[in-house]
């Protein structure tokens, strides 16, 4: 094999996964959570009834866990790519200086974002 | 790596370099949809323990407030454009070839499209159906 | 009848003389079927002799006469001032390039880093190869299809000047020599890749890169050096997870 210098490809591998995660799943989510059950597409009565958030109140359950999982990969890896984007991102409108802080600064925030995320489901939720 | 011939001129890049063409300022919208696809993603995780608490019966709630379904609305266009760029460049990063000729990238797009029109149509069925009593 | 023309503004630095380039225009004959680099000969046979900038076969092969043309790098051997007509071309150096002289740029760093990718075939096993009538390294056309478009290549270094990465971070191995070191990759008689992958897998190789795409967008060739590098991301990205997953996994 060969020797790089550099660990770019664990964080494009996660940019890359995020890609794929916002792109398929996050319209979804978007559409239902944010437009259809607020815009009132799903009539009130139904709102607990919403399997999704039916699911998060349960005591742990396969579907619990399952929903779960699901949301945190979803949302850990928009986090990740979002990270990487934004490094680049500030780097193109011309914060050219200080560019390991800045890395350090998004992927920190991207892993509290993911931290924050994991309590919220697993131990509050 | 070289210093450039002296005494040659280099011109510099603007900050806006990316305003002086149609594709650079799409390639900067792409860029901004993160930023999006990210805040709606970290607020949505910081109303879930008032979701599962019956948060969108509550109309004082954020999740039923108008500012929620607005920002919402913003952020499903910048996302469907980010499915838009990253499915279609499916096939500039895939190179697949079995047998005599490659897989056309048009192809792997079409496929990602699909699999993206599936997910979405389960998943806004599996989670909008009423769980009990349906 | 008068003859129609076109205007012809020209970016000139004269090193030594001017602390920064300037426009000169100059007015030139039209034709229907002239290409800029047409009327800047014309201007150098006719109108000002010191005019400077490189040219070499006039047809689109040799990738010498890379300028701006209205903004947009092009190949000033096909680029029609009919493209333009009435309105004035503007004629300016490649960007993302220091200037040499008028038109010219300093293509050192390219050369540099074109050397570094090494764009040729490598053998492990040169000197035991039996070469010759006979024993070629055979090669299908479906083999030939993994690399062909990325060998069109013509180092015009158009893709460099549309590549606002290589503006901003001018150590970023840029879309040409990263498409030509990923022709050799995908070539089978080819086994070079261990030699290539820490130049091109590096921080300064293809990891700068941000997928503008506008190198592809510009090429004369069709050359897609965007795909290059993104599918040089995705098998590095691979091979950087399988060495740190099953680190006895390495030859």
């Amino acid at each position: 094999m060969y020797k790089i210098n550099t660990n770019e490809p664990f964080w494009w591998g996660l940019f890359m996964g995020g890609a794929g995660m916002i792109g398929m799943f996050l319209p979804v989510l978007i559409l239902v959570f944010g437009l259809a059950i607020p815009g009132g597409a799903v009539p009130p009565a139904s709102y607990d009834t919403v399997r999704l958030i039916h699911l998060l109140g349960q005591p742990a359950s396969v579907g619990n866990l399952l929903v779960k999982v699901f949301l945190f990969g979803v949302f850990s890896l928009t986090f990740f790519h979002w990270a990487h984007r934004f490094r680049y991102l500030l780097f193109d409108l011309g914060l050219h200086g200080g560019r390991t802080a800045v890395e350090y600064l998004c992927y920190s925030a991207a892993l509290a974002a993911t931290i924050y995320t994991a309590v919220t489901l697993f131990v509050i939720a | 790596m070289h210093a450039p011939l002296a005494p040659g001129y280099r011109p510099a890049l603007s900050n806006g370099w990316w305003l002086s063409n149609r594709r650079y300022f799409l390639y900067m919208v792409r860029e901004l949809t993160a930023v999006f696809a990210a805040l709606w993603a970290i607020i949505f995780v910081t109303q879930l323990p008032q979701i599962t608490a019956g948060a969108y019966s509550n109309p004082a709630s954020l999740v039923s407030s108008p500012l929620w379904f607005a920002f919402s609305l913003v952020s499903l266009a910048f996302v469907l454009y980010h499915a838009w760029t990253a499915f279609n460049a499916t096939g500039t990063l895939i190179y697949l070839r079995m047998g005599p000729k490659p897989i056309a990238g048009g192809s792997l797009n079409a496929a990602m499209f699909i699999a993206w029109a599936l997910a979405t149509f389960v998943i806004a069925f599996v989670f909008v159906t009423p769980a009990i009593g349906g | 009848m008068t003859e129609s023309t076109i205007k012809l503004a020209v970016t000139r630095y004269r090193p030594g003389q001017d602390r920064e380039p300037t426009v000169q225009t100059y007015t030139v004959p039209y034709h229907d079927d002239w290409v800029v680099l047409d009327a800047l000969q014309y201007v150098k046979d006719n109108i000002d002799g010191t005019l400077s900038f490189r040219w070499s076969c006039h047809m689109g092969v040799c990738g010498s006469c890379g300028m701006m043309v209205d903004g947009t790098p092009k190949l000033t051997c096909a680029a029609f001032l009919r493209e333009s007509y009435p309105r004035e071309v503007r004629v300016e150096p490649l960007a993302n390039f220091p200037v040499v002289r008028d038109l010219i740029v300093d293509i050192d760093d390219f050369m540099h880093k074109l050397s570094e990718v090494k764009p040729y075939i490598i053998r492990e096993d040169l000197d035991s190869l039996p070469l010759g009538l006979g024993h070629e390294l055979r090669q299908t056309p479906a083999e030939l299809e993994d690399f062909k478009q990325f060998g069109m290549c013509i180092n015009c270094m158009l893709c460099y000047s549309a590549c606002p990465v290589y503006a901003m971070e001018p150590k970023f191995l840029g879309p040409a020599a990263i498409a030509l070191a990923h022709r050799y990759n995908m070539d089978s008689r080819d086994q070079g890749r261990n030699q290539r992958m820490p130049v091109i897998g590096s921080s300064e190789g293809i990891w700068e890169c941000t997928f503008v795409g506008e190198c592809s967008v510009v090429c004369p060739k069709h050359v897609d050096p965007a795909a290059a590098i993104q599918r040089t991301k995705l098998a590095t990205t691979n091979d950087w997870f399988k060495s740190m997953l099953m680190p006895w996994g390495n030859r």
